[in-house]
């Protein structure tokens, strides 16, 4: 009987710390999106104000910025016609597929035309991700309380139809 | 009969009432009608048994 209630605990507790991470993906998705945010807000001034190059404006923002996009941007400093390959590289982080996808069709228009242009597309981009946030703001609040509820009561539920 | 079972269509019924209410507030109503679904299917699988051995009683004692 101990082993069934210590079981049962063991299922109750891994359903809810899986609700909870599934209840928290959201706001890890945020979080991803104002730091690439951030950073084209980076780029866009030293494109604009500072007047770098691609790859040294890469380089500057590599150390102003947090993990995945770091490493994204030192690769980017090395390799700047890399974009659209190294954006699909940062799939193991919390962005979203179509997160990934508007940042590496921004590669196809960074250093083809004048800095106007670039300024354009990187205000486009960053747009988006403001009108995601926006989405994801409303969703995220009755999203995290559902699968935190879901995760708990699932739990119960699973250990009551196989004690 | 084991009183058990009772207890446990009652827990599970709690339990799918819950999920239908959290699923619903969360604008899921598809899903909290396939909860209430799969709740149902769960408990009729559990207590099957014992309305077949209702039905064989009812058989043996009017003799039919």
């Amino acid at each position: 009987m101990l082993m069934r209630i210590l079981g049962g605990g063991l299922v109750c507790l891994s359903a809810t710390l899986i609700g909870w991470y599934i209840g928290g993906s959201g706001g890890r998705r945020a979080g991803g999106l104002m730091e690439l945010k951030k950073s084209l807000i980076l780029l866009k001034s030293q494109i604009d104000h500072a007047i770098y190059t691609l790859p040294q404006a890469f380089g500057n923002i590599s150390h102003k910025v947090a993990a995945p996009l770091d490493g994204f941007y030192k690769r980017l400093a090395e390799k700047p016609d890399s974009w659209a390959d190294e954006a699909l590289r940062l799939s193991g982080s919390n962005l979203h597929k179509d997160d990934l996808a508007n940042l590496s069709l921004l590669g196809a228009s960074l250093g083809q035309g004048d800095t106007l242009v670039q300024i354009n597309s990187i205000d486009m981009v960053i747009a988006a991700i403001d009108d995601t946030l926006n989405q994801l703001t409303v969703k995220n609040r009755s999203d995290t309380k559902m699968w935190r509820s879901l995760g708990v009561v699932g739990g119960l539920l699973i250990t009551i139809a196989l004690l | 009969m084991d009183i058990t079972v009772v207890f446990q269509i009652a827990a599970v019924g709690i339990l799918v009432a819950v999920l239908n209410q959290v699923l619903k507030g969360a604008g899921r109503d598809d899903q909290a009608t396939m909860t209430t679904l799969a709740g149902l299917i769960v408990v009729l699988f559990w207590i099957i048994s014992h309305i077949s051995d209702l039905f064989g009683t009812v058989q043996n004692l009017f003799q039919l």
